[in-house]
């Protein structure tokens, strides 16, 4: 596990997936992805992509409510708690 | 570059296409370009007409078009299913090659075309002498779930949350109805075809000769298309794999120029650069 948090690891992956043209360290923890970094249904489903890929989670339609991907924050409390309740063990991505 | 609208019939329904020609000189290779389907097939318009007018200035004919029941052709898309598309590229070949006998045959093909574009030159007849494969869609089962978490997506950014459930749109397409895709009717039929539809190795015929090109993020290799080209390749094609940083532009309103995949696939065609 590296030592990136797990918040700077989503905006490296949102930049990445999205082909954002800008450093990741410039999105905002707390800003909105759909009106602020012009997310639509489209990247937000690369972006799905992403996180099952880069966390090896599964995310299943009944998750899809826009609170889980509002912003950087709302999307780092959904993964952790997926990565949580995969291995209730596990140290959090965080830690 | 002159570019003409042109019609001609397949399966009794009349097809609308561009035909993109040199200005000037022998037309040295005719290309058909094919489709994606779907939403994609308007968010691709643009990028493959560009590709077309750089094939053009270097002496290659173009000719992209509609399928039957989709963008400017005849009929209902809910009509028609995969085999129906391939007809149509059949004719189209055939269209084109009455126009330009002389020149040697090539197709282009994005995402669904793309595999479509795939099935037809694997045909043993070997139709075409070269391929040039845009991200095509390898299994049409994962397509089909992607598209259908597609459009529950759409939902949450509407309602604020999913109000489809992919288990049930799949039970409704099994028992025979037809479910909405961005106001495309997906028949059954068409969704058992592509549901069965899969391109994985091992092949038992492929085109002589061809290239895939795939965009992804970071130009990272994708693992399904590293195993497509190795298995054409032990068939005894000759391929090219390359990948592309570029968005997946087929799935985007706004303007992506594509300039590196389109002066990628220029420079496979013709060996030209710039």
């Amino acid at each position: 596990m590296s030592d990136e948090t797990l918040e700077a690891r989503l905006k490296r992956l949102i930049v990445d997936r999205l082909f954002l043209q800008i450093p990741p360290s410039e999105i905002e923890d707390d800003k909105k992805l759909v009106q602020d970094y012009g997310v639509d249904s489209v990247s937000l489903f690369e972006l799905v992509v992403g996180l099952e890929e880069e966390f090896g989670i599964r995310i299943e339609d009944r998750e899809f409510h826009l609170r889980h991907f509002e912003s950087v924050s709302a999307l780092a409390r959904f993964v952790r708690a997926k990565l949580d309740a995969a291995s209730p063990a596990a140290p959090t991505a965080s830690s | 570059m002159p570019e003409t609208s042109v019609v001609f019939e397949s399966g009794g329904r009349r097809l609308v296409g561009l035909l993109q020609t040199p200005f000037e000189g022998a037309v040295r290779e005719r290309w058909l370009f094919a489709y994606p389907l779907f939403e994609e097939r308007k968010s691709s318009q643009r990028v493959l007409v560009t590709m077309g007018r750089a094939l053009a200035a270097s002496g290659r004919a173009v000719l992209l078009f509609d399928y039957r029941g989709c963008g400017d052709s005849e009929g209902d898309f809910e009509a028609f299913s995969l085999p129906h598309w391939q007809a149509d590229l059949q004719t189209a070949a055939d269209w084109l090659a009455a126009r330009f006998p002389h020149a040697r045959p090539g197709i282009l093909g994005l995402r669904l075309g793309a595999t479509l574009a795939w099935r037809e030159a694997a045909r043993p007849e070997k139709p075409f002498d070269r391929v040039v494969l845009w991200s095509p869609v390898v299994n049409g089962q994962a397509y089909l779930v992607a598209e259908l978490r597609r459009k529950v997506m759409k939902e949450m950014l509407t309602f604020g949350a999913g109000q489809s459930r992919r288990d049930d749109l799949v039970r409704k397409l099994q028992a025979g109805e037809s479910v909405d895709f961005d106001g495309y009717a997906v028949s059954s039929s068409l969704f058992h075809d592509l549901a069965e539809w899969d391109s994985t190795p091992p092949f038992p015929s492929v085109p002589p000769e061809g290239a895939i090109i795939g965009l992804t993020p970071q130009a990272r290799p994708d693992p399904a298309l590293v195993r497509w080209a190795e298995a054409w390749q032990q068939a005894e094609g000759r391929c090219t794999l390359q990948f592309v940083a570029e968005p997946p532009f087929w799935s985007l309103i706004g303007l992506v120029p594509c300039t590196a995949l389109i002066r990628t696939t220029r420079f496979w065609i013709t060996g030209e650069t710039g």
